[in-house]
């Protein structure tokens, strides 16, 4: 299954090889991009092959075009061994995934057809991803039968971090069976025990159709506080809730079973519980947009290279005039070359200060998890043009914003190398990293939208403003800890005209992210965010042969609960 | 007490008789060793060389088109063959007159052969050609590092602009010969050097590639420019069989 130009996982299996050696796992995926002719994204996994071993990787893989087959190479010692080429079924596209963990591998054909349009695949424990990245194309996972013991602890905690930064998790509450103990932290309801009910009016009312005659099978769920419940006859049919940006639902009946696939109204049961909840994300693109489009030649480099043309034109002609002698062209020649050297020094250092790397990342926390979801987007701008080479840190899924086919991603225990080569006067390469950071802050605005109550924890944040649609308060750098605002009615502004002091590239990142082109999900939405500059220790991606600083900019995104 | 530059100079020339072999091309190089017009005229070209270098080293930003990449190291070969290859032709039709350094007309009444005094003059132009391109070669190794131009495109690139400069020059020394006047000489080397410069580019496409810039383009891209090495090489050749034919013919000869 498939979701265009949304990584997915790829199991490789290599079967047992008589080679040893240094080997590679290359998986090239077709893209449409900005580039002329075709474009392929080739993902690396480095490996040691042993004579007559198997292996098994998973490999993220972005698809942007499924008219042409996904190729997947071993090469051992720089030998392509084996290729296969894996052509993707248009049926196994869509832009709605249902993920589910089922014994019986039936029964959801019909979320295919429209309006739905949900392609299922089915699954099992051992196959979970270990990071949680790799779940980015998932709309909903549906755990119906998991064996606990498949599933290991990267495979546990990867599935927490997808949910709690924005997953969709729907648990079947079947009699009989336990649902993982490893996820009963973000349960939103304690598993009873079996029993029936004889109706199921209260699921008609709301979802339509027509139940065949009863009994139906329920397990008792116990609600827990602040949980939403749909119930019959005060017996919980279905409870959810949020887990930080995600949503975690129960289902105490099993929609495997004959008397509910029989349920007309499933299908609205089934589309409400995929589409629920989606959380705003940062636009990529539109942060990429607003990243400089060059770096400004160093003065220091341009000074130094200015000042040695002039000395050594200046030594050479007078050595050329004071001694027109054999010494003197030796020393002429002596000259030439130690130009030769030094030119070619400073031309390295002049080309190494004009390469940079320019990285904006968003977080977004999730209220109530201590993990935010970080968002990096970075520019590499090599001017003169030439190779590059950039490093991701292992627990970031790191990717080209847009498709080219000249960067190769190897994925190695290290991190993610991202090489390529830009050409001269290229605009530079943007890249995107996403991954989990441990950030705990929450705020609230009051009903009246006159108090603000932020609890920042041990973050500073600089420059800070509320927003909200297309108007916003400047707050105005904002201190660690908890604290309450007052907000006046008239201090809300236009965005646009807000009289802002802050830097150029943090007023361009913030547009960026409020004023992307693909819907503008976080300014549209109707949640208020609170957002400001941090002062974020660690860089994201590092610039191998940088010697130009680079600018860092770290954005913090809260959304604003209401109370 | 001898005086240090005459002492330095004879000095020179006492290796240099021991190197060189040909008379002519011993007398003019100590002739332009010497030359403060030379120095002059060098100091000019590395000094345009070293302006363009400089001013060039931003890079080109908002370039997409393949066929434009390193425009600027480009534009400083065009600049060198512009340069090179009127400075050795000016200064072998004495337009450039260097101090000391004797026409070809007028060695012909000193006790040289015509093939000595042909041969040496092409021989001096040819390494003033070598030399400058050398002198200017720390410059263009800055601005070939930065934009990371293989070696082999830019040995390739100053071969064809010496073998073009020297060709073109040995159409200087056929016209010192050929022109009494220096009024003629001086019109048929500018409108030589305008139908070469300029109207070869206007040729069509295929005989455009004549141009020396053309030729020196085309080198800087790694194609190595055979047809018009061969031309130029060709006329340079037969320049020089010219003066040399011409020079037998002179009364002092």
């Amino acid at each position: 299954m498939v979701k265009i130009g949304v990584p997915v996982p790829v199991h490789v299996v290599i079967p047992p090889l008589p080679f040893a050696g240094g080997a590679e796992l290359i998986v090239d995926a077709p893209a449409l991009g900005p580039q002329v002719g075709r474009v392929v994204a080739s993902s690396v996994v480095p490996f040691q092959a042993v004579p007559g071993a198997a292996r098994a990787f998973d490999i993220p893989v972005v698809v942007n075009d499924t008219r042409h087959p996904l190729a997947v190479t071993i090469a051992i010692n720089g030998r392509e061994i084996l290729r296969r080429e894996i052509t993707i079924p248009p049926e196994r596209v869509s832009d709605r995934l249902l993920v589910a963990l089922s014994d019986e591998q039936a029964g959801l054909a019909s979320l295919r057809r429209p309006p739905l349009g949900t392609v299922t695949t089915y699954v099992t424990g051992e196959t979970l991803p270990g990071r949680w990245q790799e779940y980015g194309a998932v709309d909903l996972l549906v755990i119906r039968d998991l064996d606990s013991a498949a599933v290991g602890r990267a495979q546990r905690e990867a599935l927490l971090t997808w949910v709690r930064l924005g997953g969709r998790l729907l648990l079947i509450a079947r009699p009989g069976s336990r649902l993982p103990a490893a996820l009963d932290s973000i349960l939103p309801a304690v598993v009873g025990e079996a029993h029936a009910v004889d109706s199921l009016s209260a699921l008609s009312a709301r979802y339509g159709g027509v139940f065949p005659p009863g009994p139906y099978p329920l397990v008792a769920l116990r609600p827990r506080p602040g949980a939403q419940v749909i119930a019959q006859n005060e017996v919980p049919v279905i409870v959810s809730d949020r887990e930080g940006a995600g949503k975690v639902t129960i289902w105490a009946f099993d929609p495997w079973l004959p008397s509910y696939l029989k349920w007309d109204g499933r299908l609205q049961l089934w589309g409400e519980t995929i589409s629920a909840g989606a959380p705003a994300a940062v636009d990529p693109d539109a942060v990429a947009e607003q990243l400089p489009a060059s770096t400004p030649l160093d003065p220091l480099a341009h000074a130094a290279v200015g000042c040695a043309i002039v000395l050594y034109i200046a030594a050479l002609m007078l050595s050329i005039r004071r001694w027109p002698t054999p010494a003197g062209a030796a020393l002429g020649l002596v000259i030439v070359a130690a130009g030769m050297a030094g030119f070619a020094l400073l031309a390295d250092l002049t080309r190494a200060r004009s390469a940079a790397l320019t990285e904006a990342t968003v977080l977004q926390p999730s209220v109530g998890t201590g993990v935010a979801r970080a968002t990096t987007v970075a520019s590499v701008a090599v001017p003169y043009g030439g190779r590059y080479r950039v490093t991701a840190p292992p627990e970031a899924f790191a990717t080209p914003v847009a498709p080219a086919s000249n960067i190769k991603a190897v994925v190695t225990a290290d991190g993610t190398v991202l090489t390529g080569t830009l050409r001269a006067g290229e605009a530079p390469r943007t890249l995107l990293a996403v991954s989990a950071a441990p950030i705990a802050a929450s705020a609230w605005l009051s009903y009246d939208n006159r108090h603000l109550t932020l609890d920042l924890g041990s973050l500073r944040l600089h420059d800070a403003e509320l927003r909200w649609h297309d108007r916003l308060v400047l707050l105005g750098d904002l201190p660690p800890g908890r604290s309450v605002m007052e907000i006046s009615a008239d201090a809300w502004a236009a965005a646009a005209n807000d009289g802002r002091t802050r830097s150029e590239f943090s007023s361009h990142i913030r547009d960026g992210i409020f004023r992307g082109p693909t819907g503008d999900a976080i300014l549209n939405g109707a949640t208020p965010v609170l957002d400001g500059e941090l002062q974020w220790p660690a860089p994201v991606f590092a610039l191998d042969g940088a010697r130009a600083p680079g600018r860092r900019l770290t954005i913090l995104l809260v959304p604003l609960d209401r109370r | 007490m001898p005086h240090p530059d005459r002492s330095a100079a004879a000095s020179l020339g006492q290796v240099q008789e021991g190197i060189v072999r040909n008379p002519v091309l011993r007398g003019d190089l100590r002739a332009r060793g010497r030359s403060r017009r030379l120095w002059l005229l060098t100091l000019i070209f590395l000094g345009v060389t070293g302006a363009l270098v400089f001013l060039g080293l931003p890079p080109e930003l908002d370039r997409f088109a393949q066929s434009q990449a390193g425009s600027l190291y480009v534009a400083v070969l065009w600049v060198e063959v512009v340069l090179v290859t009127y400075g050795a032709s000016a200064c072998l039709i004495q337009e450039i007159a260097i101090e000391g350094e004797k026409s070809a007309v007028d060695l012909v009444f000193a006790p040289f052969p015509p093939a000595t005094i042909v041969a040496g003059k092409s021989a001096s132009s040819l390494t003033t050609i070598v030399c400058w391109l050398a002198l200017a070669a720390p410059l263009l190794v800055l601005t070939t590092v930065i934009r990371q131009i293989p070696w082999p495109w830019v040995a390739l690139s100053l071969a064809t602009i010496a073998v073009v400069a020297w060709g073109i020059a040995q159409i200087g020394l056929l016209y010192d010969i050929l022109f009494e006047t220096e009024f003629s000489r001086t019109l048929a080397h500018w409108g030589t050097l305008l139908i070469i410069f300029i109207g070869t580019a206007a040729l069509p496409p295929l005989l455009r590639a004549f141009n020396p810039i053309a030729a020196a383009t085309a080198a800087a891209g790694g194609v190595p420019p055979l047809a018009p090495l061969g031309v130029y090489a060709s006329l340079g050749a037969a320049c020089a069989v010219g003066a040399y034919v011409r020079l037998r013919e002179l009364p002092g000869a």
